[in-house]
Parts: structure tokens; sequence; C-alpha cells
């Protein structure tokens, strides 16, 4: 019966994800990732920044928007008559690049002159928006920087279909099924989900160490991909990510 | 879509006029200023003639571009604080 309920539960688990669509990246490994109620309610999907000694940080981040029936050419022509409108920006098409479309970006913002690289890709009816962005004059230290992580991005229908965690699989189904298993212990009587999830003895026992493991056992996967997963984690015990 | 980038540019504008921090950076507010410019202002001045307003789609790029202009205002405000906070 219990190796019934483990294996039920996992195979819900990874089910769920499959039915979701992702999109991750490798941000650098010293750039910090933003807390995105800073942005109020138009939250954006990532944030990062770096650190700079430069006054103004470069940054990164990621919007997505549901788009339907439109290709990737049909959607750029729009973004291309959205620039052309602002005389305050210079751009510039960088055409092609992987499975999606460069654009570079300045603008003078106040008295900071901003340039930015913008990576537009569609999948599965939506436009992904990767936004990278630096004091102009520091723009050549991280154009190469910026291209890898360009480049890094993976757009999947599944977060854990990667050669990597396949053979790790067993190890995590363990550290999952204890997760599970140690949360509904503790929800027993307790008044909401919520409470449990962010309750000392969860987030010590557990949820820190799952954290620890996926970064000790997947740098390769990355922050962003690492953060992922435990945010579908965290929704699969139904605690909303806020 | 209009509406989304007004309130979008809205919610910028009365996060830097509400946050003392930002109000003490006298080069963040002309920062910040001017990043409504970018997707509010002068776009709302435009009417109806902007592509934005003549078409639903391409709001992710402003989007896109007003966030990591909000990001770099953000990230200096907080800067020596807890700029970096996980949702989880």
């Amino acid at each position: 019966m219990h190796i019934a309920t483990k294996f039920l539960f996992l195979i819900f688990f990874y089910s769920t994800c499959i039915w979701s669509h992702h999109c991750y990246f490798i941000p650098p490994d010293d750039w910090k990732e933003m807390d995105l109620k800073l942005f109020l309610d138009t939250r954006p999907t990532v944030v990062f920044v770096g650190n700079s000694s430069h006054s103004i940080p470069p940054t990164l981040n990621l919007s997505i928007e549901p788009v339907e029936e439109i290709n990737l050419s049909q959607y750029v022509t729009i973004v291309k008559n959205i620039y052309k409108n602002r005389s305050h920006f210079q751009w510039n098409d960088l055409g092609r690049f992987k499975e999606g479309h460069l654009i570079s970006i300045e603008s003078e913002v106040g008295e900071a002159s901003l340039s930015m690289f913008q990576f537009i890709a569609l999948y599965d009816q939506h436009a992904y928006v990767l936004t990278l962005s630096s004091p102009k004059e520091q723009f050549s230290k991280y154009r190469e920087l910026f291209k890898d992580v360009i480049e890094s991005l993976v757009f999947t229908s599944n977060l854990f279909h990667t050669p990597l965690l396949i053979q790790k699989r067993e190890k995590l189904n363990s550290f999952l099924e204890k997760i599970r298993s140690e949360f509904q212990r503790i929800v027993q009587g307790a008044t909401s989900k919520e409470e449990v999830f962010f309750s000392r003895e969860f987030q010590k026992k557990s949820w820190k160490p799952l954290k620890k493991y996926l970064a000790l056992n997947f740098p390769e996967m990355g922050r962003y991909w690492q953060s992922l997963v435990l945010r579908e984690i965290q929704l699969y015990l139904e605690v909303p990510c806020s | 879509m209009k509406k989304i980038f007004k309130i979008f540019c809205m919610a910028t504008l009365f996060f830097v006029h509400s946050t003392s921090a930002l109000h003490a950076h006298e080069k963040l507010d002309s920062y910040a200023e001017n990043t409504e410019n970018l997707w509010g202002g002068r776009a709302a001045a435009d009417g109806g003639s902007t592509a934005i307003s003549a078409s639903m789609l391409g709001w992710g790029v402003g989007l896109g571009v007003s966030i990591a202009v909000l990001a770099a205002v953000l990230h200096q405000s907080t800067s020596g604080g807890n700029a970096h906070a996980h949702c989880h």
C-alpha cells in the first residue's frame, strides 16, 4: 500500500510537470535573483541582477506574453513597429539567433545610457522575451556573457527531461517522497498548508535540504532551473508561490 | 493592451514616488521618470497612432525593457538591503 502511494505520488508529480510548458536558462553564477514582489502586479517571470562597481548594474529578465496563431516573423514585425514609433530608442535588428530573433537596443534614460539585447522566441503560443541590459559603456564587457545566457535557453514541456536527471532520478524520487511524507505529517491538525510550508520545522528539515540537494547535484542546470523545480514542488504541495 | 502599459507605468511611478529611498536619490528619480517616458508618456500622447494601440501584441518587449530599467533602479535603492530574496 505504501509503495503504491509512493508510486502514485511520483507519477502524478512528474506528469504535472510534463503538462506545463517551461523555458529556462543558465544565469551567470554570481548574479542574484530579485524578489518579484518588488515589481508589484507587473511581475515578470524572473529577474537577475549582476554585481557591478558601476552605479547601474547589469540585469536580465524574462517576460512571457501569450500569443495565438502568429509566427515569429509576424511577431518581430510588430516589435519593430513598436520601436520605430519610439524616437528615443536606437535599435538594431540582429536577425535570427538560435531558434529566435535578436534585437539590440540603446536608450538614454535620465543621465544614463542603457544598452540591451532582446531575444525573442515563440514556443507553445507564447512569446518569450529575454531582455539583458547593462550601462552602454560596459556593454562590450557583457556581450559574450549575454550571448552565453541566450544560448543556454531551453524550451521544454518537461523540466525533468534531461539525461542528467534520468541518471539521478532515483535519488530525487526518494527526496521528493521524503518531503511529501514530512509535509503530510506536519499538515495533520494545522490550519493551512501555507502555514506548514513556511513553518520553521518544514523549512529546516525538508525545504532547505532540498534546495541544497538541487544546488549540489544539478549545478549544470543553473539556478533558474532549480528555482523552477522548487516552484513546481511547492505548487504540487498546494502552496501558492507568492 | 494600452491599458496594461498605462497601469504598469502608473504602478512604476506610484512605486517610485512612494518610496522614500528613491526620493532621496535625485539621480534615480530622473532615471525612473524617464522610464515612464519610454513606454507611457510619449506613447500615451501619441494616442491611437502608436503601434501598441494598433495591436494587442508586442507588450512583452515593452515589459522587458521597463523591467530592465526598474530592476536597475530597485537594485540601487535596496543595495545594502535585501534585494536578494527568493519566493521560496
